[in-house]
């Protein structure tokens, strides 16, 4: 899952402008296509519905609707064992903005079918709807600080569709650009580089091409 | 057969004195209605049907399964009887009566 | 090119972080109150030392080849992501350590609960027992949130790859539960429920709480074997959002510990319960039914689903089938006392076990076999003559006995079977039966029915009415069905239905049909081919005498002088008439040969028999003071006609005059006397008179009615007789019909073991007797005499068909 992804761990306040800078000074962000904000997801008017308050790591106040709240685990674990919703979100990624943003997401997607977490072939087959394409057009370290906060609050549903999102993103990207991009040393050795093809044989094309000099 | 003389008597039931012709006092009885029985059968020497074994007031064995048509009796100008069916299924491949090996010649078929 | 470096993490120190967390595990495990704010810090700390860990780890350490878990766990299927993901071993080592000082903290919390425990027995443990167990659920479920990331995180990896002995947290509060606290004292606790049980069984009341909150605790620490089967399946890996019992487990595994712990032993128990009680009780006559619903419904409430239905079935093995023989003793009592709903109870009861309701069965038809020779016992002087009382007889057993099998046996085949089994017993011999000759094959039950249809369907008899006829005839199609010798039922049938069409007698056409359409139901077309030509020949015979009345007044023969009507019948479909000598008067002879003639010109190859003794007329007397009709025979007739022209004949020449026989003389002139129109000097003795008798008419014969019938005197109806002649040709016939089953059976078979076809032979005869299995064996012989078939040379017991 994305929690194994080392380059998603954007935690530490003083790593954002970090990833930040690099992303804006990439010269191969062009080929990610045109920087978008992205547009924001409906904010739905939450009027009759039960909500539940939040803090920020910014220090806002957000408001979890009732009908999410089972989309996200940590939050439905928490008023099982405590009978109640309240906290505060402190790692960097959870700004009021981001909170917002996957309130908003999840609100817009309540009606899908729940798929259950462990429910693998369902996650991988389910695909990306037209409206994702546009709500999750931003930048890929927007999209990073997304999964990030969605790891952090054990919404896989949320995490789904960032992840795949940014695969889409990557996916006509050969290794040494994506090396690139995320700033990766190639720390393979040569035999390694040997069994990853051998294994990986099926879904590389030809130019995937390791470059141990890189 | 002692009775000789005929009453002639109508045929309808009621009156029967009325039109009665002839003088009735001495004749007491006088006969008004009768119901008979009778019995038919083919007028055969040998009962049973030669060709399928079956007694000829029966339906031959094809017709019992059938239950279609009428199955008569035919005789043969050797006087040999046997159910019309069978006799015509004989035929087709031997001319002859099975029972006296004569050329099979219909005298007449039974209705 | 840019790296973001990840090397200036402050790396939170577990001691650090764990002091913390101590506390929350504290708070949780000792169930005090806990914000969701402080649940929410809780669960960051572990959450941001779980993932500082790995983010320091991501550059000092690695390992090589670790894709495979990535591969597994969150490959989104594009090449390029997977090149990404890698676990450092950095959050190995630590996120271990966690999980050992997880595991450390819940085993001393558990050991201590154990200890407080250690001197408890009975209901003081299992109260105990379930406070604790609830308590420790709860507080380790807040557990498993407040680590929920360590699951995610580092637990998942570790099962995703295989490692043994590494369980999700909540997971690992209950394995630690079992063998630090429950293998301790699993005894204590079983016994104790066992004990409990006992005393419910015995009539206590208990708390039920004890018992459903430790078979609960049994069923939920089946869990690791759980976990231990899906961790080999990486598409499933143990989801954290429900730590309850997983979908798609096989219940067998996940049952284990309550199964081995539990319910084994409760089986055995609730064997030794009932193996010891269940003699006196039902001696006492209490209930087994309710014993054994009191049981389900114990597993209902607060056993697992799992245990019912072997339960049900132990029940039924100590309660039921060890006391089969007690009920089914029982059962001829109540049988005796028709206690219908006990025999529905204990029908249901012996159902639930394997062969229970065998004995029942048997013992059903033995008591129906009895209970329907009583009854005919007690009637059978009567009975004999008298059909209606012995059929009668027979349906109120037999309706009494299936309404029993319909209602408290449900109609069960079986019980549907003992019936069949008594019934046809019963009918087909008892003290009625053998109250007739041996001589005669067929058995009385069959004549019986025969004449109780006859009286049913007869217009005279005083019968209920019309709307009551068709039950009548469905109730004489119960009997029938049992009937053995269904020939000789037909040949009576026969016989009395030609009675009643040649009289005209017949109640109802329709009635008539609606029998013999059962009839053909029952047994074949076959089997009323004859009767339905009887019913042919009758229309048939309408139309000829309509036919012949046309004629005889186109051609102006008006002179028959009478009314004449005819029925001509086919020879072979109807009974055997002899036709007996007689001399008959002008106008009927003159009848005859018109009637003759005509018929000839009508069908061609026929020959005709006239049976005077069948055919009746009217005669008219205009002799006396007032005109009287006599219905009567022909032969009587034509001795009243004889008195036309002199009033006195010796019986001598009465006799040779119209060549009667010395009987029939006999019987006609005698009922001519009887009913006072003759005279005779001599008295006859024994039903003869003497050949010089005088027979005169005697002029002074008066009767009140106008219509007097004649005929009832001169034919006597002699039932005995009838049914000697009857019963005469049975045998005969039954070769005959035997024959030709076998001549079929050759005609389509060509070549045929012996014993296929006895078999064959009883088969096909089955609906019209059971023949005997000597008198096949000799239609054999004959057929192999007359050259139909013959023994195949050098094959034993093998015959092919001669055409």
């Amino acid at each position: 899952m994305a929690e194994d992804i080392p380059f998603l761990r954007i935690d530490n306040e003083r790593e954002l402008p970090r990833w930040l800078r690099w992303i804006t000074e990439m010269d191969c962000l062009q080929c990610l296509g045109p920087r978008n904000s992205g547009r924001r997801p409906v904010t739905p008017v939450n009027v009759g519905l039960e909500t539940y308050e939040f803090t920020s790591c910014d220090g806002q106040t957000i408001q979890f609707p009732e009908p999410i709240v089972d989309r996200i685990t940590l939050l439905h674990r928490m008023r099982e064992d405590m009978g109640n919703i309240a906290g505060v979100a402190t790692i960097a990624a959870a700004t009021g903005a981001n909170m917002q943003f996957m309130i908003d997401y999840l609100m817009q997607h309540k009606d899908e079918p729940n798929i259950e977490a462990s429910d693998m072939e369902a996650r991988r087959a389910r695909e990306l709807k037209p409206e994702d394409w546009v709500l999750l057009d931003v930048s890929i370290a927007k999209l990073l600080e997304y999964m990030a906060l969605a790891n952090y609050f054990q919404c896989d549903f949320f995490l789904d569709c960032c992840a795949k999102m940014l695969a889409e993103r990557l996916k006509d990207k050969s290794a040494m650009e994506i090396r690139q991009i995320f700033g990766l040393q190639n720390d393979l050795e040569d035999e390694e580089v040997r069994e990853v093809r051998l294994k990986s044989d099926w879904c590389l094309r030809p130019t995937d091409h390791y470059d141990a000099s890189a | 057969m002692t009775e000789s003389r005929t009453e002639s008597m109508p045929m309808d039931e009621g009156e029967v004195v009325k039109t009665n012709n002839q003088p009735t006092e001495n004749r007491p009885f006088a006969l008004k209605r009768w119901n008979a029985l009778a019995v038919w059968a083919w007028d055969v020497d040998c009962d049973t049907c030669a060709i399928c074994r079956v007694h000829l007031m029966e339906e031959c064995l094809r017709c019992q399964s059938e239950s279609s048509t009428e199955c008569v009796v035919v005789w043969g100008d050797c006087n040999h009887s046997f159910h019309n069916c069978c006799m015509s299924q004989w035929i087709r491949q031997n001319n002859r009566c099975p029972l006296c090996q004569k050329n099979w010649v219909v005298q007449r078929i039974g209705k | 090119m840019v790296t973001p470096s990840t090397s200036n993490v402050r790396i939170a120190s577990l001691t650090e972080v764990w002091e913390d967390l101590t506390d929350g595990l504290n708070t949780a495990y000792s169930r005090q109150p806990m914000s969701s704010q402080r649940y929410m810090g809780l669960y960051t700390s572990v959450y941001n030392y779980c993932t500082a860990i790995t983010l320091s780890g991501n550059l000092s350490n690695r390992r090589p080849s670790t894709l495979s878990g990535l591969q597994n766990g969150s490959a989104m299927g594009v090449s390029s992501t997977q090149r990404i993901g890698r676990a450092p071993q950095g959050a190995d080592f630590v996120g271990h350590e966690m999980y050992e000082r997880l595991k450390a903290f819940v085993t001393a919390y558990v050991v201590d609960i154990q200890t407080k425990g250690i001197d408890l027995y009975g209901e003081a443990l299992l109260d105990f027992y379930t406070k604790e167990w609830s308590n420790f659920r709860i507080s380790s479920k807040v557990m498993d949130g407040i680590f929920a990331y360590l699951n995610r995180h580092w637990i998942r990896r570790e099962l995703d790859e295989g490692r043994e002995n590494i369980y999700m947290i909540y997971t690992l509060a209950l394995m630690i539960w079992k063998d630090k606290l429950y293998a301790k004292m699993k005894e204590r606790v079983t016994d104790a429920v066992l004990e409990l049980i006992k005393r419910e069984r015995m009539g206590d009341t208990i708390n039920k709480g004890f018992i459903s909150g430790v078979v609960e605790c049994l069923v939920e620490l089946g869990i690791d074997d759980q976990d231990t089967s899906s961790r080999s399946s990486p598409t499933a890996p143990p989801t954290t959002l429900s730590p309850g019992p997983a979908p798609a487990v096989p219940p067998t595994d996940k049952l284990k510990v309550y199964r081995e712990n539990f319910e084994l032993k409760f089986l055995r128990a609730t064997k030794e319960f009932y193996a010891q009680e269940s003699a006196d009780f039902l001696g006492q006559g209490g209930s087994v039914e309710k014993r054994i619903d009191e049981e389900l419904t114990r597993c209902q409430l607060y056993l697992n689903g799992h245990t019912m239905a072997i339960l049900s079935s132990t029940c039924e093995e100590v309660l039921i089938t060890a006391q089969l023989e007690l009920f089914q003793n029982a059962f001829g009592g109540l049988l005796e006392n028709s206690k219908d709903e006990d025999l529905s109870r204990m029908f249901k009861l012996c159902s639930r076990v394997s062969s229970g309701l065998d004995n029942l069965r048997a013992a059903l038809e033995k008591h129906i076999t009895k209970e329907g020779h009583m009854a005919l016992d007690k009637v059978a002087k009567d009975a004999f003559n008298d059909a209606r009382l012995y059929i009668t007889t027979i349906l109120d057993v037999h309706d009494r006995y299936s309404k029993l099998v319909g209602g408290s046996f449900s109609n069960d085949a079986g019980f549907i079977q003992s019936l069949d089994k008594a019934s046809t017993n019963f009918i087909n011999s008892n003290a009625v039966t053998t109250r007739s000759p041996s001589s005669q094959i067929g058995n009385k039950s069959a004549e019986l029915l025969a004449r109780y249809c006859d009286q049913l369907l007869r217009k005279s008899s005083k019968n209920t009415e019309e709307s009551d006829l068709e039950g009548q005839l469905v109730r004489i199609m119960i009997v029938f069905k049992y009937i053995d010798d269904k020939d000789v039922f037909l040949k009576f049938y026969t016989k009395l239905f030609s009675k009643r069409l040649i009289t005209e007698i017949s109640a109802s056409d329709d009635a008539e049909t609606a029998l013999i359409t059962k009839l053909k139901n029952m047994c074949g077309y076959e089997y009323t081919t004859r009767l339905l030509k009887m019913v042919n020949d009758t229309q048939v015979s309408k139309d000829l005498c309509t036919d012949f009345k046309e004629k005889m007044t186109t051609d102006h023969k008006n002179a028959l002088g009478m009314d004449f009507n005819i029925l001509v019948l086919s020879s072979g479909s109807w009974p055997t008439f002899t036709p007996t000598s007689l001399h008959l008067p002008v106008k009927l002879s003159n009848c005859v040969e018109n009637f003759t003639d005509f018929y000839h010109a009508k069908h061609n190859g026929r020959r005709l028999t006239w049976i005077y003794s069948q055919s009746r007329g009217e005669v008219v007397a205009l002799c006396y003071s007032k005109k009287y009709v006599f219905t009567s025979t022909t032969a009587q007739m034509t001795t009243l006609l004889m008195y036309n022209d002199q009033d006195s004949f010796s019986f001598d020449s009465l006799m040779e005059a119209t060549k009667m026989e010395n009987k029939t003389a006999n019987a006609v002139v005698i009922s001519l006397i009887k009913n006072e129109i003759l005279k005779s000097d001599k008295e006859p003795s024994n039903e003869e008179l003497p050949a010089d008798a005088v027979v005169s008419f005697n002029p002074s014969y008066s009767n009140k009615k106008v219509k007097v019938d004649l005929s009832k005197l001169a034919i006597r109806p002699d039932v005995q007789k009838e049914t000697a002649d009857v019963q005469k040709n049975v045998d005969e016939d039954r070769k005959g019909v035997i024959d030709a089953t076998i001549v079929r059976i050759m005609k389509t078979r060509k070549r045929i073991s012996h014993s296929q076809l006895m078999s064959e032979v009883i088969q096909q005869l089955s609906i019209r007797f059971k023949p005997k299995v000597e008198m096949i064996k000799r239609c054999i012989g004959f057929l192999i005499d007359k050259e139909y078939m013959a023994r195949v040379d050098g094959q034993n017991d093998t015959y092919e068909y001669i055409a």
